[in-house]
């Protein structure tokens, strides 16, 4: 086993540093900001990032990228997602979406919807999860009737992220035969969402605004020339595109950026005469909220040591995620803990500690072992393919 | 970066994996349990001649040019079927401190044999307060006295090395168990590794000290480093053994009409062992990695891997014992062999609060 990075990916880590410390304002907090200004940042640095080649490094070539290796691309993730993700709504594009149009779309398709991602121009919101089916992927209700020139679409979908960005265009999964069932009978359509009968609800939860939506569409005409794929074969795209999402790795990483801060203050705050890292207690749990982080982090790091060697691994995928999660839940714990009463105060406030940076931890780690796949899906993976316990029937 | 084993690697785990399946099943381990010394030396033998021994060493000290990530491959698979060997003993905490000490008669002495594996040496470091690793005073005037206690495998070892203060001075001797003065006892304690008190009263010889003051100091730091990360090696192998044990109970034992498998609350309590030696095993790997490559973070990592190791023992015996019902409470069954080792291994060579303290301290937490 190698652990040391190659001297090439430390330089790179070392230039988006470099670059998001000379590019980020001190306001910048995260996606989840109601700030006005949120957005239109996010759209700035993604063009930034495109005049460097960084934005889409990981694409190959022919859909101008630098076709880079996995261990590049988790180092450009792990440095965005530490500095909470400043690609905004736009990492979507550049990990999943993009390359499964890529992979599955025509060539007028190609030229039609890759070039605005790779210049950082356009947002995209994610159509999977229905109000009736959450870890259920394939319990699709969502109809998409095919008429003369294309398809009508009713139904609904949730937990839409960034579709109040607002959105430019929806990676709409829909059930295209009606006599179908389960993961049969599924398309992919790309939906414009200035389209007539695309409603946008959003929902306000812990993590802020933007991270959840509801969508409703109504009679939505969407033309045959943004179905992606065979009609009735989105299933296989779908197991296709979730492999290719990295999740896990923003948990870790908001970890990793929060814990020089958290030893920080607790270096420099005096209580009773002594500083509060001098607490036994504070160092055993701020030790144990490093630990369970460096474990994530090379949970993730073998996926990719697999990978890279060509080798299929859902299960040590579903154990780097199940790890992410746990353990950004408890660091989120440990922050809250650590600050005392004045750690739950927002970063409006002038007596939050840390920018009100452990609730802010602390209220998205809640639904770390929720969303993307939930902790209880992960484990029933390593369950039956890792472990090869019997499918309760 | 490449966190999958090297090949070599690989065929040296295939090779201890045939080896200890083949020669030492459980009912051997159960019998090795039963002897009076815990061991038997001829199994050391099949095992040294596989080059166990050697492979950390350097070629000039007859060795393999291997490191501590090889040794780990050993660990594991030596934890995986239950089996106490003297090999991290005898390696880290007897030939290692050797090799790194500037004693050159002790080393023209028993390096090549220790290296070979025709010599076993063992370190007797815990006073009989059970906290101290130095006696206020252990002798004087060439003369070695004390007692020490938990000295794994004793009764096998040909060397003995000994923490102790000479003359106000810390000091690690070596002293061939043949030398008259030395009584061994077996200790009952948790574990099925050997354990034993030692009662020295003995005449030293002036090459019989391997260090003295802080040279003895550091020696003995790093040995107890090197042996924590093997220890932590065994955790790995011992998980894996104990959850095999229990999945395949999950597979087979059927319980309202289905196998207990299906349950989750069964299966998921299954899942978070192999979540968590799966993480141990890259962190016990980045550890020895650190310690090859003489990275100045290997403290850290060292600390990181034992203290995680002594969560994974922890989870290991409450969830497997969970899944397992009563029958895994018996001494009949084979997952008791794995429970008091872990436990001995949790509590040997820093308890997870000692390593906890020292990466809060790498991570600059003023005290």
């Amino acid at each position: 086993m190698d652990f040391a990075e190659t001297p090439e990916n430390a330089e790179f880590r070392a230039r988006l540093r470099e670059f998001l410390t000379e590019e980020l304002p001190e306001w910048w907090s995260g996606l989840f900001d109601a700030d006005e200004q949120t957005i239109p940042l996010t759209r700035h640095i993604c063009a930034k990032l495109a005049e460097r080649g960084w934005l889409t490094m990981s694409w190959p070539e022919e859909f101008g990228g630098a076709a880079s290796d996995l261990w590049k691309q988790l180092v450009l993730r792990e440095e965005m997602w530490t500095h909470q993700e400043p690609r905004g709504p736009q990492y979507m594009n550049v990990n999943y979406i993009g390359p499964m149009i890529m992979k599955f779309g025509t060539r007028e398709q190609h030229d039609r919807f890759l070039k605005p991602m790779a210049e950082g121009r356009v947002i995209w919101t994610q159509g999977f999860s229905e109000p009736g089916a959450g870890s259920d992927l394939a319990a699709v209700s969502c109809k998409a009737t095919e008429v003369e020139g294309g398809f009508v679409v009713n139904g609904s979908k949730i937990w839409n992220s960034y579709a109040d960005a607002p959105a430019d265009w929806c990676f709409l999964v829909v059930r295209s035969d009606p006599g179908s069932t389960r993961n049969k009978g599924l398309s992919i359509l790309m939906v414009d969402m200035n389209t007539p009968g695309v409603t946008v609800r959003p929902i306000l939860s812990l993590a802020g605004p933007r991270e959840l939506n509801e969508l409703f569409f109504d009679d939505v005409f969407v033309p045959a020339d943004c179905l992606l794929g065979a009609k009735d074969d989105g299933w296989s795209m779908i197991v296709y595109g979730l492999a290719l999402e990295r999740a896990g790795v923003p948990w870790y990483a908001f970890v990793r950026q929060f814990l020089p801060d958290l030893i920080d203050y607790c270096n420099r705050t005096i209580v009773d005469g002594a500083p509060l890292s001098a607490r036994p207690e504070v160092r055993a749990q701020i030790a144990e909220m490093h630990i369970r982080m460096e474990a994530a982090r090379l949970m993730h790091y073998r996926v990719v040591s697999l990978q890279e060697a060509g080798v299929d691994a859902p299960v040590e995928s579903a154990l780097s995620i199940l790890h992410s999660a746990l353990a950004f839940q408890h660091a989120g714990q440990v922050g809250l803990e650590t600050l005392g009463p004045l750690g739950q105060l927002a970063r409006c406030e002038p007596d939050a500690p840390l920018r009100g940076a452990a609730r802010q931890h602390w209220q998205l780690s809640v639904a770390a072992t929720i969303a993307g796949g939930s902790a209880d899906i992960q484990r029933n993976i390593v369950a039956q393919r890792g472990l090869g316990l019997p499918r309760a029937s | 970066m490449d966190l999958t084993l090297t090949e070599e690697q690989r065929l040296l785990a295939d090779s201890a994996r045939r080896f200890l399946s083949r020669e030492v099943g459980t009912e051997v381990v159960r019998d090795l349990e039963a002897e009076p010394e815990g061991f038997r030396r001829d199994l050391w033998k099949r095992m040294t001649a596989l080059g166990w021994t050697s492979v950390a060493f350097t070629e000039a000290d007859g060795g393999m040019d291997g490191g501590f990530g090889d040794l780990l491959v050993i660990a594991e698979e030596l934890g995986r079927a239950a089996v106490s060997a003297p090999l991290y003993v005898s390696v880290a905490l007897g030939a290692l401190p050797l090799a790194w000490s500037s004693a050159i008669r002790a080393r023209e002495r028993y390096l090549a044999g220790l290296v070979d594996g025709s010599l076993i040496a063992t370190t007797a470091l815990l006073e009989p307060d059970g906290r101290a690793w130095w006696p206020t005073s252990g002798g004087a005037g060439g003369r070695l006295n004390g007692r020490k206690l938990f000295v794994p495998f004793a009764a096998s070892a040909d060397l003995l090395l000994v923490t102790t203060t000479l003359d106000g001075e810390h000091a690690l001797v070596a002293v061939p168990t043949d030398r008259a003065g030395i009584e061994v006892r077996r200790l009952d304690a948790i574990g099925t590794e050997p354990q034993f008190e030692v009662s020295l009263d003995v005449v030293l010889s002036p090459d019989d000290v391997i260090a003295r003051g802080s040279a003895a100091d550091d020696v003995v730091a790093r040995a107890l480093d090197a042996a924590a990360v093997l220890t932590a090696g065994h955790v790995v192998g011992l998980t894996e053994g104990a959850l095999a044990l229990g999945v395949a109970h999950a597979k087979d034992r059927e319980q309202f009409g289905k196998p207990i498998g299906t349950f989750q609350a069964v299966a998921n309590r299954l899942v978070d062992v192999r979540s968590e030696v799966d993480a141990l095993r890259l962190l016990v790997h980045r550890a020895a990695w650190a310690l090859d490559t003489g990275s100045p973070d290997a403290g850290l990592h060292i600390a990181e891997a034992k203290a995680y190791a002594n969560w994974t023992a922890r989870t290991t015996v409450a969830n497997t014992h969970q899944s397992m019902g009563a029958i895994g409470f018996t001494m009949e069954h084979d997952l008791q062999l794995y429970t008091r080792r872990l436990k001995a291994f949790e509590v040997a060579f820093g308890r997870p609060a000692v390593h906890l303290e020292r990466v809060a301290d790498r991570l600059g937490l003023v005290g």
